[in-house]
């Protein structure tokens, strides 16, 4: 006897990923999930950008990592609330570790949820948590021919950051090859350059921070 | 990436589906996977044969269908199955193609017939 299912094995994942960005949407909280490798500098941009918001615009952040809550101390020292989820061992976060995560934030002091997912640049492209943005962060010193290696997770995102422009003098980064195959994989991307220890590009990612909220 | 945990996740929603239909062992399992998808089919057998042994799925046989990357050309609207078009297209060099499949992971159906299955006992003891 054959029984035919037809089914993704992310229906699952998808479904509690479908009621995370309903309970986000009921609370008018925009949610944006930032993939990128182990020391691409993901916390570092989330640093700046609280940083750099503008006063209106109240942030969250829940916090990825295998082990350890550095990240969520890290962002805590700014007074933003934040949510540490261990995944211990588990290489990307799911729709079920976010639902549980968002039960510990308090979503009417925020507008802005961003969540840093564990360093990887395979495993959570496939993943849907609720948000309503994918960005994915690339730093020069991985080199350019990335997103022609890793091309799922750059089909897949709203926008992409290239972060440690300031290092990009002492490496080989080839800036317009990987800017070419960014938009050849994914044409309506947005591309930001900057540089989380310079502040170089901050001004216009935060600028575009703030349209998604309007 | 996670094999291991693809695999769990294929036996729960397999198990769910033979439960509601009365079913008890499973004779084969027919998986799509597209190839951009980062799932290795070797690591998934491996992963399979490691957890199944005295579980219903223990005589089950795991099927692969890789399904090819298929492109299309947003200017001249031709479909390449190569990786590669994913940033040019080989007809018209053009940049603005789109990825059409490749990226799936999904149980297309599975099987069970105990006749079909309880044969392939070694030693022909059952």
């Amino acid at each position: 006897m054959k029984i035919v299912l037809a089914e993704k094995l992310t229906a699952h994942n998808d479904e509690i990923a479908r009621s995370n960005r309903q309970h986000l949407d009921s609370a008018h909280v925009l949610a944006l999930n930032f993939i990128g490798s182990p020391g691409t500098g993901k916390t570092s941009l989330l640093e700046r950008t609280l940083h750099t918001r503008s006063p209106h615009q109240r942030m969250g952040v829940i916090e990825g990592d295998l082990f350890t809550a550095r990240d969520a101390e890290r962002i805590a020292s700014h007074g933003i609330p934040v949510v540490q989820i261990n995944t211990r061992g588990a290489c990307h976060l799911d729709a079920a570790m976010v639902s549980r995560a968002l039960s510990g934030i308090d979503l009417a002091t925020v507008d802005l949820l961003l969540i840093e997912n564990v360093g990887n640049l395979v495993c959570p492209a496939g993943c849907d948590l609720g948000e309503h943005v994918r960005v994915t962060v690339l730093s020069v010193t991985e080199g350019s021919d990335k997103p022609a290696k890793y091309p799922l997770v750059f089909c897949r995102s709203d926008a992409v950051v290239l972060t440690k422009l300031d290092l990009l003098d002492h490496t080989d980064f080839d800036l317009d090859a990987a800017v070419h195959d960014i938009h050849a994989l994914n044409p309506d991307c947005e591309v930001f350059l900057t540089s989380a220890r310079t502040g170089q590009g901050m001004e216009r990612w935060s600028q575009w921070l703030s349209g998604l909220l309007r | 990436m996670h094999e291991l945990r693809l695999i769990q996740r294929i036996m729960t929603i397999v198990a769910d589906s033979a439960d509601r239909q009365s079913i008890g062992h499973i004779c084969r399992i027919h998986l799509v996977i597209g190839g951009l998808h980062p799932a290795s089919p070797d690591a998934l057998r491996f992963a399979f044969a490691a957890i199944t042994p005295d579980t219903r799925f223990a005589r089950a046989e795991l099927e692969i269908d890789l399904r090819p990357v298929t492109v299309v050309c947003a200017d001249c609207n031709a479909h390449s199955t190569e990786a590669d078009a994913m940033f040019f297209c080989p007809h018209c060099q053009s940049s603005a193609t789109r990825l059409l499949t490749g990226d799936e992971l999904e149980i297309s159906w599975y099987e069970a017939d105990e006749e079909k299955c309880t044969p392939s006992l070694p030693g022909g003891t059952q």
